[in-house]
């Protein structure tokens, strides 16, 4: 209980001075955020964006993880939990990128302009929406277990390609791209001034616990469907 | 559309994305008229051309680190642009030195 309650104030702080703090072109205190040039106040995005995509991917790699224990241990409460965390990874995926498309209209100047960032994340989108498709297609209920840990497993193998290593050798506008000034290639040089670099980390923070959160209201409410249906 | 160089862009008779960065060195202007905004661009390689774009010159497109050039190679030898995207700096710190330029 108590962590829900940090999660809650942690987000609110974030929300509330990532939206709030003032800018300046020179900050004298430690509650002013700098200006960086042609980014401006759009450079907020990233206390909002970066952890909605960071969710995404810790939701694929949890559907795989509880997808290889279902395909070992064949316990049911495992493929709830590997297709919660797809649906989770589905949905802040697709924030991730109307967020970044949005975005993208006032920075680059047109909301989709297939950089390799937003092909990849479509690419993305597309694997795990076929997860769904799969499985709706299975009625019986092992199989679709089965079918769908073994797609959870493989989708979450590709997924590192198309969130960290295409839009990072390709060139692109998205930071991180080939030919990015500031640091191109799989590593990329981290550069923020500190009270963003704060407001960037407490927001990874609260959002993972965001997560778990709702992963698990998500597996409960999945099982109480579960009883209720065997009910009758 | 796949981002491309000025060769690239100029062996496909189609619409590409032409990426690069403005060459401030070289005259840039808007015709009234014409309503086109006329600028040089040079790409990845070096190789520098003249991209005329319909319409004004896009947002932040003085602080853009790079640019993106939407159109294709005409027969008089420059790109035609119908649209240009721009990209931003990517590092979250102010610097000072920039930042009086600008203002």
């Amino acid at each position: 209980m108590a962590w829900k309650i940090f999660m809650g104030v942690l987000l609110t702080l974030v929300i509330v001075l990532g939206i709030g703090l003032p800018m300046s072109p020179h900050p004298q205190t430690w509650y002013e955020l700098p200006v960086i040039p042609g980014l401006e106040e759009k450079a907020r995005i990233i206390f909002f964006h970066v952890p909605t995509a960071w969710l995404s991917t810790l939701a694929f790699l949890t559907s795989m993880a509880y997808a290889i224990q279902y395909l070992r241990k064949r316990d049911p409460l495992d493929d709830i939990k590997s297709s919660a965390a797809a649906g989770l990874g589905f949905v802040f995926c697709v924030l991730a990128t109307l967020t970044g498309a949005v975005w993208a209209k006032f920075n680059w100047g047109s909301y989709w302009n297939w950089d390799p960032r937003e092909t990849s994340i479509f690419v993305l989108l597309l694997i795990y929406g076929a997860y769904f498709s799969l499985r709706s297609a299975v009625e019986q209920e092992e199989k679709r277990a089965a079918l769908s840990s073994v797609y959870s497993i493989i989708a979450a193998v590709t997924a590192p390609f198309f969130i960290f290593i295409m839009p990072r050798i390709m060139t692109g506008l998205h930071p991180g791209a080939k030919g990015d000034p500031n640091g191109a290639g799989p590593v990329v040089e981290f550069k923020m001034a500190p009270p963003m670099r704060v407001i960037f980390f407490a927001s990874l923070i609260g959002f993972t616990l965001l997560f778990i959160w709702m992963f698990r209201l998500r597996v409960r409410t999945a099982q109480l469907e579960q009883a209720h249906h065997a009910k009758g | 559309m796949e981002y491309t160089d000025i060769a690239g862009a100029m062996r496909k008779n189609k619409k590409v994305q032409l990426k690069g960065a403005w060459a401030k060195e070289k005259q840039s202007s808007f015709d009234a008229d014409k309503r086109q905004f006329t600028f040089w661009l040079v790409d990845d390689s070096g190789r520098e051309c003249k991209v005329v774009l319909d319409g004004a010159a896009p947002n932040n497109f003085e602080l853009a680190t790079s640019v993106v050039a939407k159109g294709r190679f005409t027969e008089e030898g420059y790109f035609h642009a119908t649209e240009v995207l721009t990209k931003c700096p990517s590092k979250y710190e102010a610097k000072a030195e920039e930042v009086k330029k600008i203002s």
